[in-house]
C-alpha cells in the first residue's frame, strides 16, 4: 500500500510488487512504520543491545588475537623506567613511553626526579599523561598518587 | 523622503514590533544556557556556541535561521538556501549532510590513546554494556507516546556522545535536535553528580577497594592496526555507520601512524575548534519556541537523565559480573566509564576508587571502557540508523 507520500509501506496485507511501482513511477522505498509497538520497542532494544555486543565482542576477539600475533613469541615488555610518584622512592624520568592518563589540569603532583622532589603542574591534553617540569615535557606512568 | 514612512518603516521591521512571547522566552532560556555554560562550566566549548544559536535565531526578524527549509516534505532545496537563507541556514548544512559530527569524531580519534583499551580487551564489553541506557531510553520513549523516530533520537542520549546524537537526531527527529543536544551537553557535564550516587549504590566497598594489576605496554604496531582493522570490521557490520567511526578511526590512524603529525595537529586543535562554533551555533539555531516550549522538551529532558543513569548502571552490571568471573582482579566500578563521556567518566571512576582505597589508581583502566564506549555508542546510533534511517 502506499502512503500519502508514495512510498510503498510494506505491511502483511501489501506485499511488494511491481505493478504497484510502474504505476506510481516513484522508486521503491521499504519504510518501517513511524509508530513502533511496544513489544516491537522491545524487540528492536533487545536485537540493538546485541549486535552493539556482538560487534564488540568481535573487535575484542580481533584485538586479543592481533596483539598475540603481533607480540608474538617475545618476552611482555617491561613499562618504560617512569617517575615514581612516591615519597621515598626516587627515580629518573626518562623519555617513558606516553600512557594515556588523563588528569585535571588543577590537580597537583610530587615528582621523585633524581632524588629532589618537586612540586609539578599537570597538563591535560586528552587522554596523554603529560607533565611539565622545568620547561620540558615528560610522558609519565603514575603508580600512584600522594599528596604531601 | 516621508520621515514619518522611514520612522514607521522602522518600527514594523525592528524585532520590537515583531517579537512572540515565545521568542523572548527562548532568549531568557537562552541567556540560562550561557551563565551555565561560562560560570558554571558546563561542557563551555559545546554550551556556550549553542546557548548563543539559540538566542541569536530567536530574535525576532533576523532572518538568520528558516526552519522550514529544513522540514521540508520534499527534500531540502539547497538553492533555496544558499540563495535566501540565512548566515545559520548556511552553516546547518554542515549538520544536515551529517558533516560537522564526523569531523569533530575525526578530531576525537586524533586525540584519542585506545593503548588502555588494547591492553584490556575485555574492556570493550563493558563499553557494550554501557550502550543498555540508549535502548532502555529507546522504550520508555517509545511507551512516553513518541514515534520511532524521535525515540531512537531521545535514546542515543544514553551513548553519552554529542556528535553521535547529533549525527543520529538529524537525520531521524531534526526538529527534536536542540533539546537533545542540550540534554546531552548538559548531562555529560553532570556525570560527576549523576554516577556516584549509582556508583555506590550498585557496588560494595570491598569491590570498590579492588586494586588492578598494571596494563601492558602496547605496541606501536598494535596501535596502527587497531583504526584499520576497526573501520573494517564494524563497516562491514553497519555500513550505516561508515561516517562516523570512519572518521573517528582515521583521526586515531592520522595521531598513531606516526608520518602525519601536522594533520593530526590540524584535525585535533584547528579543525575542531572551528566545526566545534558551526556545530554548536547551528545546533542551538534550531532551538526555536514551537518545537522547544513543548512538553516535549520536559520527556526529553527526564528521559535523558534515565538514559544516563541506565547506562552507569549497565555498565557497573557487568563490571561486577566480570569482577566475579575473573576472581575479584577487576574493580567494578571501571564498568560506569563505559559511558562514553571522556574522560571525565574515567575520572568519576577514578576518584570513587580513591575514596574507597587511597592508595587505588583506576584512570588508566577505566580509559578502557571509556574510550570502547565512544566505539559503542556508534555502533548503536548506527544500529538505529539501520532500522529507521
Amino acid at each position: 500500500m502506499f502512503d500519502a507520500n508514495n512510498t510503498v509501506v510494506l505491511t502483511a496485507e501489501a506485499p511488494l510488487d511491481a505493478e504497484s511501482i510502474e504505476e506510481t513511477g516513484t522508486d521503491v522505498t521499504s519504510t518501517v512504520q513511524e509508530e513502533v509497538e511496544i513489544t516491537e520497542a522491545l524487540a528492536l532494544s533487545g536485537l540493538g543491545f546485541g549486535i552493539v555486543f556482538a560487534v564488540l565482542v568481535v573487535l575484542m576477539a580481533f584485538i586479543t588475537v592481533m596483539s598475540a600475533v603481533i607480540r608474538g613469541g617475545k618476552k611482555e615488555e617491561k613499562p618504560a623506567k617512569k617517575a615514581e610518584v612516591k615519597k621515598e622512592a626516587p627515580a629518573p624520568v626518562k623519555e617513558a613511553a606516553p600512557v594515556s592518563a588523563p588528569v585535571k589540569g588543577d590537580a597537583d603532583m610530587y615528582v621523585s626526579l633524581n632524588g629532589k622532589k618537586h612540586a609539578v603542574s599537570v597538563e591535560e591534553k586528552l587522554p596523554r599523561f603529560t607533565v611539565t617540569l622545568n620547561g620540558k615535557t615528560h610522558g609519565v606512568d603514575v603508580e600512584s598518587v600522594e599528596e604531601e | 523622503m516621508n520621515i514619518g514612512e522611514i520612522l514607521n518603516n522602522l518600527w514594523t521591521t525592528s524585532g520590537f514590533a515583531q517579537a512572540d512571547p515565545k521568542q523572548l522566552i527562548m532568549m531568557a532560556i537562552a541567556c540560562v544556557l550561557l551563565y551555565m555554560g561560562i560560570v558554571k562550566k558546563f561542557e563551555p566549548l559545546l554550551l556556550v556556541g549553542i546557548a548563543f544559536g539559540m538566542l541569536i535565531s530567536n530574535i525576532p526578524g533576523s532572518g538568520l535561521y528558516h526552519a522550514d527549509y529544513w522540514t521540508n516534505a520534499e527534500g531540502v532545496n539547497y538553492g533555496e538556501v544558499v540563495g535566501h537563507g540565512g548566515l545559520v541556514d548556511i552553516l546547518y548544512i554542515g549538520v544536515k549532510t551529517g558533516l560537522y559530527p564526523s569531523l569533530i569524531f575525526m578530531g576525537v580519534g586524533a586525540m584519542t590513546d585506545f593503548g588502555p583499551m588494547i591492553a584490556n580487551a575485555k574492556s570493550m564489553i563493558l563499553g557494550a554494556a554501557a550502550q543498555l541506557g540508549v535502548y532502555l531510553a529507546f522504550m520508555l520513549a517509545i511507551i512516553l507516546g513518541f514515534n520511532g523516530y524521535e525515540a531512537a533520537s531521545i535514546g542515543i542520549i544514553g551513548g553519552a556522545d554529542g556528535p553521535t546524537a547529533i549525527w543520529l537526531t538529524k537525520e531521524l527527529a531534526p526538529h527534536l535536535l536542540a533539546p537533545i543536544a542540550v540534554a546531552a551537553y548538559s548531562y555529560m557535564a553532570l556525570i560527576p553528580l549523576i554516577q556516584p550516587p549509582i556508583m555506590r549504590a550498585l557496588t560494595t566497598k570491598e569491590e570498590r577497594m579492588i586494586k588492578m594489576d598494571q596494563l601492558r605496554t602496547v605496541t606501536k604496531t598494535e596501535k596502527i592496526v587497531f583504526p584499520i582493522a576497526v573501520t573494517i570490521i564494524t563497516c562491514l557490520v553497519l555500513p550505516s555507520v561508515a561516517s562516523l567511526l570512519g572518521c573517528l578511526m582515521l583521526g586515531n590512524l592520522l595521531r598513531e601512524c606516526g608520518v602525519t603529525e601536522r594533520l593530526s595537529d590540524v584535525v585535533q586543535n584547528a579543525l575542531m575548534n572551528i566545526v566545534t562554533i558551526f556545530l554548536s551555533i547551528s545546533v542551538g539555531a534550531t532551538a526555536i519556541g514551537e518545537n522547544f516550549l513543548a512538553l516535549d522538551t520536559i520527556k526529553i529532558i527526564a528521559l535523558g537523565l534515565l538514559a544516563f543513569c541506565f547506562s552507569t548502571a549497565g555498565g557497573l552490571i557487568f563490571g561486577k559480573i566480570m569482577c566475579k568471573l575473573s576472581g575479584g582482579k577487576i574493580n567494578p566500578l571501571i564498568g560506569s566509564a563505559g559511558v562514553s563521556a571522556v574522560p571525565m567518566a574515567a575520572r568519576v571512576a577514578q576518584m570513587e576508587g580513591a575514596k574507597a582505597n587511597p592508595s587505588n589508581f583506576l584512570l588508566m583502566h577505566a580509559m578502557g571502557p571509556n574510550v570502547s564506549g565512544v566505539i559503542g555508542s556508534a555502533v548503536a546510533a548506527g544500529f538505529l540508523m539501520a532500522v529507521f534511517g
